[in-house]
């Protein structure tokens, strides 16, 4: 199986991690991780991802304004992405998903609803 | 009619009677050998649903299995994140930004707050996460359920995530090290979509009572060496650990 790349925009390094472990239990993931929008682009440049999971509140570049930018570079436009809220966040979400997001998980985080929704958005 | 003929009418009838029951017997027999044919039909369709069936069952049992294992799986995963990220450092406002962030992304807590003992004897709050510190009960020192666990250590919790109309706390998390506490953690609320307190979030009031009390002492310890340090900018990790082990 080819490797199926995932890249972590989170700022918060302990939900990055378990971001990361619960990608880990998907067959084949090799992950990528940046702490906020800015970085997460740097990523995109050096190596194009398969799917994207995006936290919202971030410093430097806010995961509204990531997704805009990755949804307005053409071979960029068809990236999976996965947009991590809050409950309250229901206008947040909202602006992410008009904007191009694919799918959403809710704080607090339970790995197999990740694992759930990346399996469902990459057909595997 | 003559002798003969009634002899001959005689015989034709047991003749015919003979073939009747020749047939009959023979039909039963027959029809005896299907059925016999159809019993063991049925015995080893029987026989096989029942292996199909027993087969369903260890399936099930797998499958179940499997899930149970899945969830332990992803409950160490949370728990060895969360354990790693509170000793990830030694700066006292990382180590409370930390259990802050487990409280509110694994656990689903959403009004808290840290309370530590000042020099009077009073718990104050360190942090508050959903509410000001206006809100934070003064009398939390006189809740049973606070006293015990600083008496004690450990963790309390209700399995309701509903918030209490009063001001008891839906969970208590003694914060210590070395058998003494210094502080507490109570949560008031959850997250809306939180159905109820879990196993795992239990694990992680455990884990947070016990690494994130010493994880606090420790960054504070460390804060305060720092700041009486007798060690230069130009020394390496020897000369900063050979004075703290009186060498």
């Amino acid at each position: 199986m080819s490797n199926i790349k995932a890249l972590v925009v989170e700022d918060s390094p302990t939900m990055r991690q378990l971001l990361l472990y619960a990608l880990k239990r998907i067959p084949g993931v090799v992950t990528r991780e940046a702490s906020d929008g800015v970085d997460g682009l740097r990523q995109i440049q050096e190596e194009r991802p398969d799917i994207i999971l995006t936290d919202i509140n971030m410093p430097i570049m806010d995961g509204l304004k990531f997704i805009e930018q990755v949804r307005a570079t053409d071979d960029l436009k068809n990236i999976p992405i996965v947009v991590i809220t809050t409950e309250g966040g229901d206008e947040d979400r909202q602006k992410a998903m008009d904007l191009g997001a694919d799918a959403f998980v809710t704080k607090p985080i339970q790995a197999p609803a990740v694992v759930s929704v990346v399996k469902a958005l990459l057909e595997l | 009619m003559s002798a003969d003929e009634d002899g001959r009418i005689h015989e034709d009838l047991l003749a015919q009677q003979a073939a009747f029951f020749e047939s009959y017997f023979k039909k039963g027999a027959e029809f005896t050998r299907e059925l016999m044919q159809e019993t063991q039909r049925l015995r080893t369709r029987l026989a096989e649903l029942e292996e199909r069936l027993s087969d369903q069952d260890r399936a099930n049992e797998l499958e179940q299995r499997y899930q149970q294992i899945e969830r332990e799986n992803n409950d160490l995963a949370a728990l060895y994140v969360a354990q790693s990220q509170l000793h990830s450092s030694l700066d006292s406002a990382e180590v409370v930004q930390v259990i802050s962030e487990i409280l509110l992304n694994f656990v689903g807590a959403d009004r808290f707050a840290l309370l530590m003992f000042d020099g009077k004897k009073a718990l104050r709050p360190l942090l508050c996460v959903g509410l000001d510190e206006a809100s934070v009960p003064g009398s939390l020192l006189g809740n049973s359920q606070v006293q015990r666990i600083i008496d004690n250590g450990g963790f309390t919790s209700s399995t309701s995530t509903e918030p209490r109309s009063d001001d008891e706390p839906l969970g208590i998390i003694g914060l210590g090290s070395a058998g003494t506490t210094f502080g507490v953690i109570c949560v008031w609320g959850y997250l809306r979509q939180k159905a109820s307190v879990s196993e795992l979030d239990c694990h992680i009031f455990d884990l947070i009572s016990k690494s994130g009390g010493l994880a606090l002492q420790a960054s504070r310890l460390v804060g305060e060496a720092q700041a009486r340090t007798k060690s230069k900018p130009s020394d390496g990790p020897f000369e900063r650990f050979s004075h703290l082990i009186g060498k």
